[in-house]
């Protein structure tokens, strides 16, 4: 099914969005009335990536979990979070994670906002650090990605894990989905191929975000005692 | 005694470099000699001068922040622009005898790319087109610097990057094998029938391990390449990346008619699988013994420890192809139990010795001494096999020039 507005598949739009204060923007005038809350949607943030997938899709969910434990029954507020992606930048998928938590939060990296006096800074809240994540066991996991948010406001912090290996899919179907995607990107598949291949794609961001089957097995949120 | 000029070269651009250094080799009467002082380690220039058989070369310094040659003319210098028209004039004029083909290797090893480049232009504006040159000369190029370093292969074990490199290069001249397999057999078959299904399927699986390695060639052009080139190698690795997009075209071809093969009549895939096939069996083999013979070595011999280091970052955060031999990690089966790292580099040469045998004496059997050193520690070895015999191994983990690592274990 393809929304009419956007032209996306029709799930998209049934992906709850993220709501934002964003103080820069309203300090600024850009609002008609004062304490708009902004919507930040899947479709939106796909828009950013240039794409959906299930990095994007993990990205999205993990930013939406970390906040909902960090702003229980208030409204999180841009620039406000400082984030922590346990990875380098042009390491596999961080890159397009990090700028993903970048497009959400405010947070950004060297290259962003100076800040106005001594407001609004949002350089150097989105950081990458090599180091390995560390859970409250002192064990280190490599097979799971680890992203930290603390609220600037309170110092309390939450560490989302997100293992991608541990999303359902059957094993058939993954080797299938390879396969196809090695005979699209080499332009050797059928159209009938390439509407397979993209389903199966497609497929998979639906399960996670629309279905979340067997979420609690790859994304984890847990709260950091406070340093 | 004359007194020999001292031209120091450190720290300036490449160009810069030759400028100064090729205006004053050439000028070197008979007899006559300078010194050059380099912030690293001039090889490449050594061979070039070398192979113009105009000249004796020596190390007076050999590193670690400094190197310092002393070039001495012992032969007159040849008119290189002359030598050079008249050569091309040769290559060009269709059949190539294979003694123009040794005259212009001889003539390459000795030229520089200034002169090259100066007298490429002047031909350039009496009419020759600079792909007609190029096309000449690449190969002749590179069979050239082949020569002068293919005697001294240099192999390092795992997981060193030129290591997991050609351990791939072996896989795909495995593939390569087999495509060169499949198309001998073609030219007798007339029909899809007759060449079979199990046929078909097979060259679409030479055809995916073909696009398979297209990541080997991601990690040689991002992570390789540029280092080399900062070494003012840029010739070798350009003329590589140029092959590798050939190659790109050829395989991807050469993919799309292994899967979509019903689309086309027997007669012309069988001609397109020829001639596609044909090109990358012959041509991604010669890359390769390029690679592994002259590029990778060149590499080894002037990339630093550290950059070495960088290079391996930079390869696993590209990543592997599904072929890539696995890594026996550091300290495998032969090599296990705990290691102790000693950096003999710091320390004052007189205390090296006393402290190895020092740690040595509280290793217990199964655990691994390993040394590094900014010179081959031979004659360490030597103490070893006279006072240790029997009680010790000897595994070279990295062999200069800049550096050397030894794991001893205790046995
Ligand atoms: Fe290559
Ligand atoms: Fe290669």
């Amino acid at each position: 099914m393809i929304d009419k507005v956007t032209g996306f598949r029709d799930f998209f739009s049934e992906v709850p969005p993220l709501k934002f204060k964003e103080p820069l923007a309203e300090t600024l005038g850009a609002f008609q009335n004062e304490g708009t809350v902004l919507e930040y949607s899947f479709t939106e943030t796909v828009k950013m990536a240039g794409h959906a997938c299930p990095t994007v899709a993990g990205a999205y969910l993990s930013c939406q979990k970390a906040l909902e434990k960090l702003y229980p029954g208030e409204t999180p507020v841009r620039g406000n979070i400082a984030i922590t992606v346990y990875g380098e930048p042009d390491e596999g998928v961080y890159g397009v994670i990090g700028q993903v938590f970048s497009f959400l939060t405010g947070a950004a990296p060297a290259s962003g906002f100076r800040g106005l006096g001594p407001k609004f800074k949002r350089k150097d809240l989105l950081k990458f650090s090599s180091d390995p994540a560390i859970d409250e066991a002192g064990k280190i996991d490599p097979q799971t990605m680890c992203f930290e948010f603390r609220r600037l406001d309170n110092n309390k912090a939450v560490r989302v894990k997100l293992n991608h290996r541990n999303i359902p899919s059957s094993g058939p179907e993954s080797a299938r989905m390879g396969e196809l995607m090695e005979k699209v990107l080499w332009e050797a598949a059928s159209p009938e191929e390439k509407k397979e291949f993209q389903d199966l794609w497609v497929g998979k961001v639906k399960l996670m975000l629309v279905e979340q089957k067997g979420i609690e097995n790859w994304l984890k949120v847990e709260s950091i005692k406070n340093m | 005694m004359n007194k020999i000029n001292t031209i120091d070269v450190r720290g300036l651009k490449h160009e810069e470099k030759e400028k100064k250094i090729f205006p004053a080799v050439n000028g070197l009467k008979e007899g006559g000699a300078l010194r050059l002082i380099f912030e690293f380690n001039p090889l490449p220039l050594v061979y070039m001068l070398k192979a113009r058989n105009e000249f004796d070369i020596s190390f007076e310094k050999e590193g670690p922040a400094e190197w310092i040659i002393q070039v001495k003319r012992t032969a007159p210098a040849v008119n290189q622009k002359a030598e050079f028209k008249q050569l091309l004039k040769e290559l060009k004029d269709g059949q190539v005898s294979a003694e123009t083909k040794e005259k212009a290797k001889k003539f390459l090893q000795g030229i520089d790319a200034r002169t090259l480049g100066a007298v490429e232009q002047e031909l350039i504006r009496e009419g020759v087109s600079h792909d007609e040159i190029r096309s000449s000369l690449c190969d002749i190029h590179l069979e050239a610097m082949r020569d002068a370093l293919v005697n001294k292969k240099i192999e390092v074990p795992a997981p060193h990057p030129v290591h997991t490199l050609m351990e791939e290069h072996k896989v795909i001249l495995q593939n390569l094998k087999e495509l060169g397999e499949f198309l001998k057999k073609l030219p007798q078959i007339k029909s899809f029938k007759e060449l079979g299904e199990e046929q078909t399927e097979k060259l679409k699986d030479i055809a995916h391990h073909l696009v398979e390695a297209e990541n080997h060639h991601q990690r040689e052009e991002e992570a390789l390449f540029p280092k080399l080139k900062a070494h003012d190698v840029v010739e070798p690795p350009q003329i590589m990346e140029l092959d590798h997009v050939e190659f790109r075209k050829r395989k991807k071809e050469l993919y799309q008619i292994a899967h979509n093969h019903q689309k086309y009549d027997f007669a012309e895939f069988k001609n397109k699988v020829t001639e596609l096939g044909g090109f990358i069996a012959k041509e991604l083999e010669s890359h390769i013994f390029k690679e592994d013979n002259i590029l990778y070595q060149i590499a080894l011999q002037i990339l630093t420890e550290e950059e070495w280091k960088e290079v391996k970052r930079q390869c696993d955060k590209i990543g592997y192809c599904c072929f890539t031999p696995a890594d026996q990690p550091k300290g495998d089966k032969n090599m296990n139990g705990k290691i102790q790292t000693l950096d003999l580099r710091p320390m004052p040469p007189f205390e090296r010795h006393e402290k190895i045998f020092e740690i040595w004496d509280t290793l217990k059997p199964g655990e691994t001494l390993e040394i590094i050193n900014d010179h081959d520690p031979r004659p360490l070895h030597y103490q070893f096999e006279a006072e240790q015999k029997g009680k010790y191994e000897w595994e070279y983990e990295l062999k200069g020039p800049k550096d050397w690592s030894v794991k001893i274990k205790r046995i």
